[in-house]
């Protein structure tokens, strides 16, 4: 249990926040990256451990088509990124998971790959989900070209000038991927293959790694066309440019259902960054260079915000939100710190006066300065989910109504009737097996819905569990009911994990699945949530972290 | 090469959420559909194809009452509460669920009626053997197998034990340390016909909705998404 391995540290439980604060839909829509989120945390893990970087392969044409393979190498073993690069004609080009064909295709390949490896996967890859990787491979992903941006950086490249700065900000990256599968999709490695290496230990690593790696592939490709197209004219892309390149995402509904299905993962990852916090708030001194830090981390949150851009009417509202609580925090640091515990201070003084986009903000804000306090969390964000499955079945019912009353209160106290209350139903389109959210008025196949709607599975079982005596065993009531062991299991792990459960209801008429997205990426590390639709989000990773080669101490050798 | 003869790999989580489908679009509640995937997942990550048993018991699950083969527990033998074999899912979930109980299946020895694909059930023991931290023994007719609490068995006996019959079970426990044999190192992932993955596909997709145009045009992006 993660609370036991910290065993040594004080007891800041009275500076934590709550889950009925924290696990809300409105506040997990304004969640924030922060140092503890995954594309940092392996970032920090690749610098500390001196990996090495390379580009094994590249064999692309004047077509742009072609093969590479990037090589990341750690203490103990290699990775490689190998990529294909297609001639996708636009009318093919879609981010739908209906799609079927892309501008590139990549798998994570476990080791370095010999010629027969790059054939086989030449035949599989570009298929994607058509096709079957192996347990040679940790991930299978895709991108497509923003076709504004490569097209712009390819012209002035080609022509011996830089791109427009405006230009580059207004889209962020020249690939945006579309998939990123991994943890045994298509045939690939299941995630026992990795979960006990030190370096990919953390969720969702080797689909960082092969983000990160994608993001350098998507700069050497667009040099390549612009060296094909200005042949001796052309020059490189400026370094700063370069930096404010990040690899952009499409995420649609698929990510909502995750973080339902796996309540342990997702308790660790907001328990993590909820005891980071309580840390800081528990501080009762601020250094001066946390100070220092708070303040840095400020000046870059504010020039996000200022170059972060989306015509979504829910986000427009909420990047006005944080401007001007940002311009809020800038005037509090005037007076910063004060007083005992001003750490926490500030925080209470932000949950008075901010909305929950300057709060989630600052969150991210008070982390950044204090790693040596908090970064040591990263290493309980894992769950082994397979430990734990089994239901105890030797509870009596009594006790375990009681356990329910207790930690489902949110949950229970209402019968579900209003059809505003399940006007919506989560399902599987048989489509490529895509997951969407219907309107149970109109919409065809709710018999076949997916069971999302915790909320409403708490009240049901409640509400059976009434009927039945309370000395019988938990056991004898799951015999009858069958249908509640689903929730039956969820609510005895939700002793140990009290963060596991969104607390409110996922089916409810005004529902926005976009606010489920925006908290898993947030702790992938991803900035720039721009809702395309309120189930449809586009994101940016990496944007302003260093490049393979900057790790690699800016070998010579890498062009 | 026909369908039957092809063979291939998936992975362990492939088979844990096939498994799961295919349970749940036969009628299991999805709490029963997941322990059909843990318990196949689990054989299939031990070198034994659980998907060709799955597909067999589910199959007529079709057409009958999903509650058929449910058990009756009782103090040193479990029954069948309608006259037909046993169903592996319902009773290895009733057994775990039982395990900790003074009169349940593993604090005595424990008779228990013919159960249909047992092999399905092996799984659900390793767990008990783990829960209650004592070796696990099942015997019938033809053969035993002993699982240790770290899950440790030997595959040669259980192999014996993939009938194709209804068998009658005797389950005894005894004290027992770890194996210390371990199950570390490269998991052996078992291999399937080409024509199981089609079954078992077919179920799973039980639990999917047909497109319409409505719900793509509600699954993607509401604005211009190809910039």
């Amino acid at each position: 249990m993660i609370a036991t391995k910290h065993a040594e540290r004080p007891d800041v439980s009275a500076f934590r926040r709550q889950p009925a604060q924290v696990m809300k839909l409105d506040r997990m829509g304004t969640a924030h990256p922060t140092r503890l989120s995954f594309l940092r945390v392996l970032l920090r893990r690749m610098t500390r451990e001196r990996w090495t970087f390379d580009r094994s392969v590249w064999q692309v044409d004047a077509k742009g088509v072609g093969r590479a393979v990037y090589r990341a190498t750690g203490p103990e073993r290699t990775y490689s990124l190998v990529a294909f690069a297609h001639d996708l004609p636009d009318y093919l080009r879609s981010d739908r998971v209906i799609a079927t064909a892309w501008d590139a295709t990549f798998a994570l390949f476990d080791g370095t790959p010999d010629a027969a490896d790059l054939d086989r996967l030449a035949a599989t890859v570009p298929l994607q989900e058509a096709g079957r990787v192996s347990s040679k491979e940790l991930t299978l992903s895709r991108a497509n070209r923003s076709v504004r941006l490569f097209g712009h950086v390819v012209d002035c490249l080609s022509a011996g000038l830089q791109p427009d700065l405006a230009e580059i900000e207004a889209v962020g990256y020249l690939m945006r991927t579309t998939a990123v599968y991994g943890s045994g999709k298509f045939g690939a490695a299941d995630r026992t293959v990795i979960k006990d290496r030190h370096e990919l230990s953390g969720p969702f690593f080797a689909e960082m790694l092969t983000v990160w790696l994608i993001r350098t592939f998507t700069v050497d490709l667009v040099e390549h066309m612009a060296c094909v197209k200005g042949s001796r004219q052309a020059v490189l892309l400026d370094q700063g440019l370069r930096l404010r390149l990040g690899v952009g995402n499409s995420t649609g509904l698929g990510m909502a259902p995750f973080v339902v299905r796996h309540p342990r993962l997702f308790n660790n990852w907001v328990w993590a960054r909820e005891e980071a916090l309580a840390r800081v708030r528990a501080q009762e001194q601020a250094s001066h260079k946390a100070v220092a830090g708070l303040r840095l981390a400020l000046t870059a949150a504010v020039e996000n915000a200022r170059i972060w851009r989306s015509d979504h009417f829910v986000q427009v509202a909420k990047l006005s939100d944080l401007r001007n609580d940002l311009t809020k925090i800038e005037m509090a640091l005037e007076r910063f710190p004060q007083g005992d515990r001003p750490w926490n201070a500030l925080w209470l003084w932000a949950e008075a006066t901010l909305t929950l986009e300057g709060q989630e903000a600052l969150v991210a804000l008070m982390l950044e300065p204090h790693g040596d306090l908090i970064d040591d969390l990263a290493e309980t964000m894992s769950a082994d989910e397979a430990t734990l499955f089994a239901v105890n079945g030797s509870v009596k019912v009594a006790d375990f109504r009681a356990d329910l009353a207790a930690r489902y209160a949110w949950a229970l106290g209402r019968d579900y009737s209003d059809p505003d209350d399940t006007a919506r139903f989560w399902y599987v389109s048989e489509e490529k097996l895509e997951p969407r959210i219907g309107d149970r008025r109109i919409d065809e196949g709710a018999e076949r819905e997916q069971p999302l709607g915790i909320a409403q599975l708490a009240a049901d079982l409640a509400r059976d569990l009434t009927l039945w005596p309370g000395d019988e065993a938990l056991a004898s009531f799951l015999l009858v009911h069958p249908e509640h062991r689903l929730m039956a299991r969820r609510v005895q792990q939700s002793a140990l994990f009290p963060y596991a459960e969104i607390q409110d209801n996922l089916l409810a008429a005004n529902i926005l699945p976009i606010d489920i997205l925006r908290s898993k990426l947030a702790f992938f590390g991803a900035s720039h949530f721009d809702p395309r639709s309120d189930k449809w989000l586009r994101i940016s990773l990496f944007k302003g972290e260093p490049f393979p080669q900057d790790l690699n101490g800016l070998q010579a050798s890498w062009a | 090469m026909s369908d039957a003869a092809e063979l291939l790999t998936l992975s362990q989580n492939e088979t844990e959420s096939l498994c799961m489908k295919a349970a749940r679009g036969v009628g299991f509640s999805w709490g029963l559909a997941e322990e059909a995937g843990f318990a196949a997942g689990w054989l299939a990550a031990r070198n034994f194809d659980a998907i060709t048993p799955l597909v067999a018991l589910l199959t007529p699950k079709m057409v009958n009452a999903i509650t058929r083969g449910a058990p009756k527990p009782m103090p040193a033998h479990w029954r069948t509460l309608d006259g037909n074999p046993l169903c592996p899912i319902q009773l290895g979930a009733a057994l775990i669920d039982h395990a900790e109980l003074s009169d349940g299946p593993f604090r005595q020895e424990t008779q228990i009626d013919p159960v249909e694909r047992p092999i399905l059930l092996l799984p659900f023991f390793a767990r008990a053997a783990e829960i209650l931290r004592r070796s696990v023994t099942v015997v019938w007719a033809e053969g035993g197998v002993q699982i240790m609490p770290d899950g440790v068995f030997k595959n040669f006996d259980a192999m014996t034990w993939a009938s194709t019959q209804p068998v009658a079970l005797r389950i005894l426990t005894s004290e027992c340390s770890d194996s210390h044999a371990g199950l570390t190192g490269s998991t052996i992932l078992a291999q399937i016909p080409v024509s199981t993955l089609r079954a078992i596909d077919a179920l799973a997709l039980r639990t999917t909705v047909p497109g319409s145009n409505s719900s793509r045009s509600g699954a993607g992006s509401s604005v211009k998404n190809d910039d």
